[in-house]
């Protein structure tokens, strides 16, 4: 292990002890530095006094829902919020991405998953994603010359298929709800576009997935949205 | 009160009257005839005209005019000069003749008239006066059983007719096949008259009322915002004869239609009252339930990961807190399961109570052993007297009381604090056993509600279930005992249980 590493500060607001202590343990093994909060008041103040890099925020808190401590937060800081609930309902998940969540893990979870999504959630928060060249998989896009790559062979894009694939590489790792693609693009409300987004999007697949049918690029999160998954460079 | 026969008021006039106007002329002018030469001519015809004004009281309109006329003849054929002639001898006398047989027509036309509005009044009167009956009784009918057997009651004591009434099913736009009301007037050739007749209705167009086989007239029950259903009435003689009786008949229509709307609308509303709240029940179990099942499992899926990793796993120390967590995890599974399975034998009423003797001070005991695992940073404080009574109960079931309460308390009261647990029989025959923490207590608006199935105290940590006090009380309860829960002076809550004392 190199001695001069960064790390990073991960604060963990989820009032069951367990799981914070599990998570404390995955987290510090791969070299993070775990903070913890057990209510939205104790966050809060773990907010100001650590200045985590990333939080991992579960929705059911006892004093205050998470959902408002997420806005309270989103009033002063940007730092990378991950929601990590057990509350599989899309409808929260929606409502936490909207109101500012960066992403969101359902428990259980798996451990790998979780620390991917800490990484792009770090990674997007210090900027660290502006090459010129986004590469996931066997999928390759120059932006610069707008040139987009399948297993080295060139694609054509559509401009509306193209500015799609760009705000998920801009999002890389991310997921993105339909609302707010539906606003990137047509600065309109989903419910207005869900049916040509769907065209959209199916389109794309067609020419940036191995497998049209089963996607491994651009996958679609449940009821929720699309997400844009980083993968090995294919060789 | 009315019988049929009211209805039958007109100018109808029978034989009868006609008889009875011959024979009161006849028998006035034979009785004056004697007299005529000591009280006048004059008086006679004065006389006669009185006989016809008293005749004008009982009979109709047509007798009345023929004793009119009768009674012109009679005065100038008997008692004029000539006598026995109708001629005239001066024209003074025929203007006489002609201005007596004017007075009696103008007379019984007069009273005739006087008469008729009098009856029209009098129908009228009666008619609110049924309508009146008929609201009231209908207003008083509180589902739509009483509200058809109301109405049937009314049509037959009025119309003297059988009804069958067909409603709207719910949830469909048809009619239901099962009528309400005289089954005897009920068969599928009907049926589809009346449902053809509520289609008509319901799309606005004519559908008024229709005849089916057997003479059922079909008429469709409006509300004002929909086609409710379709009435059917055996009617022997056709419709209700007489504008009268034709409209006191269709108000009957109105009011049975709208009082049915309103019984549909409320049990219509009080359906979705029922369905809503197990709506919100279902949703509070599966919230609570889910959060509780998904936690542990979530635990011991995160401690599977990193076991799996060899940079965690190789360390001793993080291997056993690994285990510890998956252990105190099942064990967490566990108890759910143990809830939800008590809490459905509850439910199902198979809960068989194995009664045995048992001292409460070795139940304690018990469960303090049972639960040491969980206590962490919590302190007990037992205090039981050396000689308490035993009680008869499942030794299994209080246990679980205990275990239960418990695990309540640790729940919500900060680690460190102490739990007391305090046996008594401060009442002969009785044993009660007192579980007083230190926590923050339960807001008093809240204690009753303790005890409520899937019911938590808003604001309160999360996690579990909101069973886990209910099925304490269902087993003390089981048990004849009783529990009550309060909140001590000096903060804390304070659940305490009685039994029943055996000697």
């Amino acid at each position: 292990m190199e001695k001069n590493k960064i790390k990073y500060k991960v604060l963990i607001i989820d009032d069951e002890a367990q799981i914070r202590r599990m998570l404390k343990m995955t987290l510090e093994i791969n070299e993070y530095k775990v903070f913890e909060a057990s209510t939205a008041k104790e966050g809060m103040m773990a907010v100001t006094m650590n200045h985590p890099d990333v939080i991992l925020l579960d929705l059911g808190l006892p004093d205050e829902s998470g959902l408002v401590l997420l806005g309270r937060l989103r009033e002063w800081s940007a730092v990378p919020i991950i929601v990590l609930t057990v509350q599989d309902s899309e409808s929260v998940m929606i409502e936490a991405l909207d109101s500012g969540a960066d992403d969101y893990v359902t428990k259980p979870f798996n451990a790998g998953e979780l620390l991917a999504r800490i990484r792009v959630a770090i990674r997007h928060s210090l900027r660290m994603d502006e090459s010129p060249i986004f590469r996931s998989g066997s999928l390759e896009v120059d932006i610069n010359s707008r040139v987009t790559r399948l297993n080295k062979e060139e694609v054509k894009l559509t401009a509306t298929e193209y500015s799609l694939l760009l705000i998920f590489i801009r999002n890389a790792g991310k997921v993105l709800t339909h609302s707010y693609i539906s606003r990137e693009i047509w600065s309109a409300p989903y419910a207005d576009n869900a049916q040509i987004l769907r065209v959209h999007i199916a389109q794309l697949r067609k020419k940036i997935e191995n497998d049209p049918s089963v996607p491994e690029v651009l996958i679609t999160e449940p009821g929720v949205g699309y997400r844009l998954k980083i993968l090995p460079v294919a060789e | 009160m009315f019988g049929t026969n009211f209805w039958k008021y007109s100018s109808r006039s029978d034989l009868r009257e006609y008889i009875i106007a011959f024979v009161a002329i006849g028998l006035t002018a034979g009785i004056c005839h004697p007299l005529s030469h000591v009280i006048g001519t004059v008086s006679v015809g004065l006389i006669l005209l009185m006989a016809v004004a008293v005749l004008a009281l009982f009979l109709g309109r047509w007798p009345l005019l023929f004793a009119a006329i009768l009674n012109a003849l009679v005065w100038d054929y008997f008692f004029q000069k000539p006598l026995f002639n109708l001629g005239v001898v001066q024209i003074e006398d025929l203007f006489a003749n002609i201005a007596d047989l004017l007075v009696t027509v103008v007379l019984v036309i007069l009273i005739t008239r006087i008469r008729q509005s009098q009856t029209v009044l009098q129908n009228s009167q009666e008619r609110l006066t049924i309508l009146y009956n008929f609201l009231e009784s209908m207003n008083d009918a509180k589902s739509i059983s009483e509200v058809m057997q109301v109405a049937g009651e009314n049509l037959k004591k009025h119309f003297g007719q059988e009804a069958v009434i067909y409603l709207k099913n719910k949830n469909s736009h048809s009619l239901s096949a099962v009528p309400y009301g005289n089954d005897s007037l009920h068969h599928t050739t009907g049926l589809k008259v009346a449902e053809i007749l509520f289609l008509e209705a319901s799309t606005g167009r004519t559908g008024e009322t229709k005849t089916g086989p057997d003479g059922i007239s079909y008429f469709p029950l409006l509300d004002p915002r929909e086609t409710i259903g379709i009435i059917g009435i055996k009617l022997d003689t056709g419709l209700p004869s007489g504008k009268d009786k034709m409209m006191l008949f269709k108000s009957f229509i109105t009011i049975i239609a709208s009082t049915l709307g309103r019984e549909i609308s409320i049990e219509t509303a009080m359906e979705k009252g029922l369905l809503d709240h197990s709506e919100k029940l279902f949703q509070a179990v599966l919230s609570s339930v889910s959060h509780e099942l998904r936690t542990p499992i979530a635990i011991i899926s995160a401690a599977v990961d990193n076991l799996n990793d060899e940079r965690t796993s190789s360390e001793p120390e993080k291997r056993k807190q690994i285990c510890n967590e998956l252990e105190s995890a099942s064990i967490r599974l566990n108890n759910l399961v143990e809830n939800i399975l008590d809490m459905s034998r509850i439910e199902s009423g198979l809960l068989k109570l194995n009664l045995q003797y048992c001292d409460m001070a070795d139940l304690v005991g018990l469960v303090v052993k049972d639960m040491k695992g969980e206590l962490n940073d919590h302190r007990l404080n037992i205090k039981m007297p050396e000689s308490l009574p035993l009680i008869k109960a499942d030794m299994s079931l209080i246990r679980q009381v205990l275990i239960n309460i418990l695990r309540n308390a640790l729940m919500y009261t900060p680690q460190g604090t102490g739990i007391e647990i305090t046996a008594a029989n401060e009442q002969a025959e009785m044993v009660s056993l007192t579980i007083r923490d230190h926590g923050p207590g339960v807001p008093e608006e809240h204690l009753e509600h303790l005890f409520e199935k899937f019911y938590r105290v808003p604001g309160s940590r999360s996690g579990g279930t909101g069973l886990g006090l209910a099925i304490v009380r269902a087993f003390v309860e089981a048990h004849g005992g009783f529990i009550c829960a309060s909140n001590d002076v000096l903060g804390g809550l304070i659940i305490k249980l009685t039994f029943k004392a055996e000697k």
